[in-house]
């Protein structure tokens, strides 16, 4: 049986990307607007943030221990230890939010979401439109 | 209203900087970006010594808790174990003053390593 999909999309030329919020566990939202977060299929987790918005959004005051928090490594063999928290991603064009576990390290500044994020979504790049799509499914 | 001396040295650089960087209004911009700085290294600081004392109290704190609360969210801070709930949002209201407060399923795993792509090395 067919089942119908809608397409949410974003201009994203050249590369996967997501409009999305982020908001702490007491409602804080990181921005009022969506930000586009690149996808990088070679960061494992679900969701990487810049060390400024782990502490602009007051996450140690919800952190994962260390002994449970996980460690990095670069493709260059560099080791990092992580700081972890739960957030929730919101996709508002999508009405969809995902509870996942944020990451930071040190002076990180990149924004990214990794394959474990990958594999709740269904995500098509449009290269000749130059745009990422959501793809959901709606009621038939 | 706030008045100090500074060491005179420090206080011609100081001076010279501000003006260069903000002209109009430089001294005041200078020493409002310069408070801010220091409070927020402090906040870390301040962090970084609770996140030690928390998580010293989870690992000492860990077997009885994961004998007693077995897939509860359970929250430790100021060095001391705070409550447990069913859910992480039932313990908001823990420990509110903390600035460093561990939070945890019992029994949650997390993987032990994760693989960081071409895109956070070359950060």
């Amino acid at each position: 049986m067919a089942s119908n999909v809608r397409l949410i999309c974003w201009t994203t030329p050249d590369r996967l990307g997501i409009g999305l919020q982020v908001r702490n566990l007491a409602g804080q939202i990181h921005r009022q607007t969506v930000e586009l977060v690149q996808i990088d299929t070679g960061y494992s987790e679900e969701l990487l943030i810049p060390q400024a918005l782990f502490d602009a959004l007051n996450l140690a005051y919800w952190q994962l221990p260390d002994s449970v928090v996980a460690q990095g490594t670069t493709v260059t063999g560099q080791v990092i230890q992580f700081y972890e928290a739960p957030v929730d991603i919101l996709i508002p064009d999508a009405d969809e939010q995902h509870r996942v576990v944020a990451q930071t390290f040190a002076n990180n500044t990149r924004f990214l979401l990794g394959r474990a994020f990958l594999r709740r979504c269904k995500v098509m790049l449009d290269g000749p439109g130059g745009q990422t799509c959501l793809l959901l499914s709606t009621a038939p | 209203m706030l008045t100090t001396e500074l060491p005179q040295q420090l206080q011609e650089e100081f001076e010279r900087t501000a003006h260069l960087l903000h002209e109009q209004d430089g001294i005041r911009q200078a020493l409002i970006e310069a408070i801010e700085l220091w409070l927020s290294q402090q906040h870390q600081k301040l962090t970084q010594a609770e996140a030690t004392v928390n998580n010293r109290a989870f690992e000492n704190l860990r077997p009885e808790l994961e004998r007693t609360y077995p897939g509860k969210w359970i929250v430790i801070a100021n060095g001391k174990f705070q409550g447990a709930a069913n859910s992480v949002e039932e313990l908001n209201h823990f420990a509110p003053t903390a600035k460093h407060r561990i939070v945890l399923q019992l029994g949650q795993t997390r993987p032990k390593q994760v693989e960081l792509g071409w895109q956070a090395t070359f950060a």
